[in-house]
């Protein structure tokens, strides 16, 4: 367990906030491809990743799960179809306005100018995956993987059976190896 | 609890949720005009860890029943036009204005509200909460006088124009329709329910005093503008109280509900359960 805190990151702070608790997980951790694989039937999932990571995970495992919760750890540009250079900005705007209704999630899902990746990522139903009643965005940093969930800055204990992971997030240094072993 | 603090107590409470609440909103604005992306990262925890105590506080409303059928206790008036103003230009504010004010709140909330709080309520899983939360808000405190002082150690330029972004109308208008009704109410309320004058001093003592420590915090026009609204509201018999603050008190109470009805979903953020 010890090596959790050794393999995070060398940013100030970061590795007193994503860490792995010393009592494992109970549920599944997958990591790197493992959510792929696996059957969420009735499950309850928490996706912790990178936007552009979301992206993808999200719409294929909301088809099985019951209840989705994602943590995006950076918002990332969104275009329903690969879009020419030039366009992508404008299309990427409209699709957010067009997708997502209410204003205060549309702040969360937009990226921040200085701050945030400009890149572009494709895909057609991440924003209605996001807005289906059986998923959760939360914007909240999580703070730690507890045992029965995620635990996020707010103080509040996310319940969840399995979590994903993904490959870019801030955890995936920090998860240690044998929950990653227990998720093959 | 008797039932005559339970009454006392329950408007108090249901302000102190909602201004800890829109001081998480402020964090979120702060952390989208942050000067560096590791001030943005602290900020937004900061977000999260300000929902944190309004969901507490709201946590110990419900364990002292005070909360109607689990309910969510309503805003007041001047809440809401707070809310509607964040909404609507929170993200456009200048960043040494929400950047000031913010230190101002936790030093009052923090020093005066708190502690009053805990010198009248005996629960002991209230002094609990509440000692967290100090230690979170003792925290901010720091940071946010760092990050003044980093703003104008950006040299007398960068100040002057800065200091310019603060005539903009909404600001103006903001401290005087939203800021100055907003804290003069709970100021009153607060005082009418026994807490002494001489603590509300005290806070903006504190923010002056931790503001001074800083090299360059008084080159800017935004602390120096708090300090001197800061000691016209704690000090009833000045004038601005006659003039300014109890009319706007009094206007804003009558202020049409169409104007400020619809507010985003972030308002709808809270919930005493720690477990979701
Ligand atoms: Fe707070």
């Amino acid at each position: 367990m010890a090596s959790a805190t050794r393999n995070a990151p060398a940013r100030p702070g970061s590795g007193r906030r994503a860490r792995a608790e010393s009592a494992p997980f109970h549920g599944k951790l997958l990591t790197g491809t493992g959510w792929f694989e696996h059957y969420y039937h009735g499950e309850r999932v928490a996706i912790l990743a990178s936007g552009a990571e979301a992206a993808s995970i999200l719409p294929e495992v909301l088809h099985t799960a019951e209840t989705v919760t994602v943590f995006e750890e950076t918002s990332t540009w969104v275009t329903p179809l690969r879009v020419p250079g030039p366009l992508r900005g404008l299309a990427s705007r409209a699709w957010l306005r067009l997708s997502v209704g209410d204003a205060w999630t549309r702040r969360q899902l937009t990226p921040n100018k200085r701050f945030d990746s400009r890149e572009v990522t494709v895909s057609p139903s991440y924003y209605a995956a996001l807005q289906n009643p059986r998923t959760r965005l939360i914007h909240w940093p999580a703070y730690a993987i507890a045992v029965n969930g995620i635990r996020s800055a707010d103080g509040v204990e996310y319940q969840v059976d399995t979590i994903i992971v993904g490959a870019t997030s801030r955890f995936a240094a920090t998860v240690p190896t044998t929950a990653k072993e227990s998720a093959r | 609890m008797s039932q005559e603090t339970r009454d006392k107590l329950t408007p108090f409470m249901a302000d102190l949720v909602w201004i800890e609440h829109i001081g998480a909103r402020g964090f979120a604005s702060l952390a989208a005009k942050a000067p560096t992306a590791t001030i943005r990262e602290i900020y937004r925890y900061f977000h999260a860890e300000e929902q944190k105590h309004a969901n507490a506080e709201l946590a110990l409303m419900r364990r002292w029943g005070m909360l109607e059928h689990g309910r969510i206790p309503e805003p007041n008036t001047q809440v809401k036009l707070a809310i509607k103003v964040l909404d609507t230009y929170g993200d456009t504010l200048p960043l040494q204005g929400l950047a000031a004010l913010i230190p101002l709140l936790e030093c009052a909330l923090d020093g005066a509200l708190v502690k009053f709080l805990t010198d009248t309520v005996e629960d002991p899983l209230c002094h609990e909460v509440f000692r967290h939360i100090n230690s979170d808000e003792a925290r901010h405190i720091t940071v946010d006088f760092e990050v003044l002082d980093y703003l104008g150690a950006r040299g007398w330029i960068s100040s002057i124009s800065s200091a310019a972004e603060l005539l903009d109308p909404r600001v103006v208008v903001g401290l005087i329709v939203v800021f100055a009704p907003l804290i003069n109410k709970m100021r009153d309320n607060i005082v009418g329910m026994g807490l002494q004058e001489k603590k509300l001093m005290n806070a903006v003592r504190r923010f002056e005093k931790l503001g001074g420590r800083g090299e360059y915090t008084a080159r800017l026009a935004s602390y120096q503008a708090l300090k001197v609204m800061g000691n016209m509201i704690i000090d009833r018999s000045h004038p601005y109280h006659r003039l300014l603050a109890d009319p706007m008190v009094k206007i804003t109470n009558h202020v049409p509900r169409f104007l400020i009805d619809k507010p985003q979903s972030w308002v709808k953020g809270l919930s005493p359960k720690a477990v979701a």
